[in-house]
């Protein structure tokens, strides 16, 4: 045992076997997995272009700092546009007159309304008027149904429609032009003299 | 030629085109339909809509964000057509095209040269009245083979028969250049028809055959058409032949230019006039904001009898909305004495629009009417058109002749609000009475908008033997200028006398020859034709020599032509005139050599005359 040669045969085998035990364990002991690792890692050596298709898997793209998607503020793009909706909520009401506050508001309703009926198909949860006793059955989705008052045991319960509710059946808002800012929901605007 | 699956009815209008057809395709169940009409209404947003408006905003590099005027059939747009380019453009006038069918019946401009956005500043995107008109049928065209014709080549609009429209009051110029922008838009097999006949089909499609009992034989019809920019004024006389109703347009007015936009201006100022008293000035933004809120205002009024006043609110420009939020109301009263006092006032039946004649130099634009009085302008035609009237209805019995229209047929988005129709009627049975008449039968049912269209369409139905025809021909006569033999006075033209060659009514596809007038033309270099017209000289047959016109009959663009005859230049070649109304609905005059085996045609010259 005192052969170098002896060790270093028998210090190999042994890394090799512990590689590839560490390497099932990371398959979880899949077998499978294990034989697919050492076919691709053989593959990939032996194919080019499989070696080039599998390169983008491990060069990590960089991580830009992502934007968030500027979709959901297409609905309030529109509001602005058609009822100056933003303008509105963002003013100071309380430096405003009754009088205008009144006479805005009464111009801004009904524009707001056509605009979210035109853009979302809108349908009450539960089809029945307010007031109505309604049954809520077993195996009802918390979130469509929130129970309130003398909630106890188990569904179907019976209890009195205090909101129908509302549930968006359909989004109808098309993306912007090619060169719009998404996230600019009102142009600045500029009047030349 | 085989008749074309659909058959289409264009209205071409002032402010607001649209497009109906009938599907003989689908045998008896091919009913009268409007086509919608997708059109950029946001930037990048496309929507559907009844009407396209006609204007056309000429955007600057890079002033709209990338593909705000996509299309689905055009990616590549870089002018916008319709709603978008009329709300938007009316904050921005110097690109924005509007009227410009009333630009294209303007004798004083160029119409084929770039005028238009007329307050556009120099150096900005401009295109002639004729490219406008053709847009906006190129959009309508595009829009068919997009949403009807899809990919079926024989369903393309080009394939299509065509009924075109043009107010009753075009003129011949006009006419030829309406068919010219048809023909840029690559639509070749159009017909022209008057607006009033159209309006007149329509309300004869919309009932079946109900129509032969709401009219009877010497019934005088007058359909009074007040649409967004334009009054236009017709006669169509109802009368028998061989026990069959017959339909003849009687008259035609002139072309006015006053129409219901005049009237939500008029407004709009009353209330701002009201804002300024209590200490709030506008701005023109403001103003236009304004504009459009009495518009709201009036329609809301007119269609909820209910309501005494509507609110006018002008939000702030600015981010602070509140604070700049304008207040003001429109009472059902002061709109009623604003529109139905000034635009409907009660007047006499000889009443006379007033005639503002600017003194010095006029700044050149549109020429608007300067009286705003539509029952005026009425009286005036009904007066001017007395004879006629007189000679179509026949003294019934016991009763005198009313030389008033026994029936009218109002057409334009100004007469669905009641009080207005009201009104005329009221004037015209009160007119009528006067004469000796009796009450004036309201003719009602059609679909104010869409009317001109679909009473296109079904006039072209018409044509292919379906249904009764109104009889007209040219709605007026037509001159050519003889110099009289007078000493030239320095300073003034020598006066002309008017040569008649082709005269009222004449029908299409009918041609007129004069021999006996003889012009010696120089062969290479233009010959010019001074042109006129006329819509009250109905009597003067071909050849007739008017010399004192004055009044009767107006001075049109010229018609030039070279005659080109290679080796014989200076030469004067003897010619007669010849004249002739194609089945289109145009006008053609042509110099004919004397033994008839040459002939040159004249061209509208519509450059700006001098």
């Amino acid at each position: 045992m005192e052969n170098p040669v002896v060790i270093v045969i028998v210090t190999i085998v042994v890394v090799i076997v512990i590689r590839l035990l560490v390497a099932l364990a990371l398959a979880g002991g899949e077998v499978n997995r294990l034989g697919l690792a050492v076919r691709a890692s053989w593959r990939i050596l032996r194919d080019r272009a499989f070696g080039e298709r599998l390169r983008p898997l491990f060069q990590p793209v960089e991580q830009k700092p992502a934007k968030p998607s500027g979709e959901p503020l297409r609905l309030l793009a529109v509001l602005q546009r058609d009822s100056r909706f933003l303008d509105f909520f963002m003013d100071d009401i309380n430096a405003a007159g009754d009088e205008q506050i009144l006479a805005f508001v009464k111009k801004m309703h009904p524009e707001c309304q056509v605009s979210l009926k035109d853009h979302l198909v809108l349908e009450p949860v539960i089809a029945r008027a307010e007031g109505d006793t309604v049954e809520v059955p077993a195996g009802f989705d918390p979130s469509t149904i929130r129970l309130l008052g003398n909630v106890t045991g188990q569904p179907p319960f019976r209890g009195t429609l205090q909101h129908r509710g509302w549930r968006v059946e359909d989004i109808k808002l098309a993306p912007p032009p090619a060169g719009q800012d998404e996230f600019v929901v009102q142009p600045a605007e500029v009047y030349l003299p | 030629m085989s008749a074309s699956r659909y058959v289409v009815g264009i209205d071409l209008g002032t402010t607001n085109s649209a497009l109906a057809y009938v599907d003989t395709g689908r045998g008896e169940d091919g009913a009268l339909e409007g086509m919608n009409v997708p059109q950029v209404v946001h930037p990048g947003t496309v929507e559907d809509r009844v009407l396209l408006p006609s204007f056309s905003y000429l955007p600057g590099p890079n002033e709209l964000p990338a593909g705000s005027l996509k299309l689905p059939w055009d990616a590549q747009r870089d002018y916008a057509v319709g709603e978008f380019a009329r709300n938007h453009g009316s904050q921005v006038p110097t690109r924005l095209v509007s009227s410009a069918k009333s630009w294209l019946c303007h004798a004083g401009v160029d119409r084929r040269a770039p005028i238009l956005p007329w307050k556009a500043l120099e150096g900005g995107r401009k295109i002639s009245p004729l490219q406008a008109s053709t847009f906006y049928l190129e959009h309508l065209c595009r829009a068919w083979n997009y949403a009807v014709a899809k990919d079926v080549a024989t369903n393309r609009l080009e394939q299509q028969d065509i009924i075109l429209t043009v107010p009753a009051s075009f003129d011949a110029v006009a006419r030829e250049l309406t068919v010219e922008a048809a023909r840029a838009a690559g639509l070749e097999q159009v017909t022209l028809l008057e607006e009033p006949q159209a309006a007149f089909y329509a309300w004869i499609e919309s009932g079946g055959e109900a129509w032969r009992k709401q009219v009877e034989v010497g019934d005088v019809v007058l359909v009074c058409d007040v649409g967004g920019g334009t009054t236009d004024l017709t006669l169509i006389a109802v009368s028998e032949e061989a026990g069959n109703l017959v339909l003849t347009r009687a008259a035609v007015g002139d072309h006015i230019l006053l129409g219901g936009d005049n009237m939500d201006l008029a407004l709009a100022h009353a209330v701002a006039q009201a804002l300024a008293a209590k200490g709030t000035k506008l701005d023109a933004g403001q103003m236009l904001t304004l504009w459009h809120a009495c518009r709201a205002a009036k329609e809301k009024l007119f269609s909820d009898t209910s309501a005494a006043s509507a609110a006018v609110t002008l939000p702030g420009r600015g981010s602070r909305v509140l604070a700049g939020t304008i207040k003001s109301e429109l009472t059902l009263s002061e709109v009623e004495r604003v529109l139905v006092e000034g635009f409907f006032p009660d007047c006499p039946p000889d009443a006379v629009p007033k005639q503002q004649r600017a003194i010095g130099l006029q700044e050149l634009g549109l020429l608007y009417a300067s009286d705003p009085s539509v029952t005026r302008h009425l009286a005036y035609f009904l007066h001017r058109q007395a004879e006629v009237l007189a000679e179509r209805s026949p003294p019934k019995r016991g009763k005198k002749k009313a030389a008033q229209p026994s029936a009218v047929l109002f057409n334009g988005g100004v007469f669905k609000a009641e009080p207005l129709r009201e009104r005329v009627v009221g004037i015209l049975n009160h007119w009528s009475k006067t004469a000796g008449g009796g009450s004036v039968k309201v003719l009602g049912g059609t679909d104010l908008d869409l009317a001109v269209a679909r009473g296109a369409a079904y006039y072209g139905l018409v044509r292919r033997g379906k249904g009764v025809r109104i009889r007209g021909g040219t709605a007026r006569s037509y001159y050519v200028g003889v110099e009289t033999s007078l000493p030239a006075v320095p300073g003034s033209p020598p006066p002309i006398k008017a040569l008649c060659v082709v005269p009222f009514g004449m029908e299409e596809g009918t041609e007129a020859d004069l021999p006996d007038q003889e012009f010696g033309l120089v062969v290479g270099t233009p010959a010019e034709f001074r042109f006129l017209g006329s819509t009250v000289r109905r009597g003067d047959a071909v050849g007739t020599m008017v010399e004192d016109w004055e009044g009767e009959i107006d001075e049109l663009s010229p018609m030039a032509t070279t005659l080109d005859a290679p080796g014989r230049e200076g030469n004067t070649v003897p010619v007669h005139l010849h004249s002739k109304v194609t089945e289109v609905g145009t006008l053609e005059l042509w110099c004919l050599s004397r033994d008839g085996n040459q002939r040159w045609k004249l061209e509208f010259n519509v450059r700006e005359s001098s």
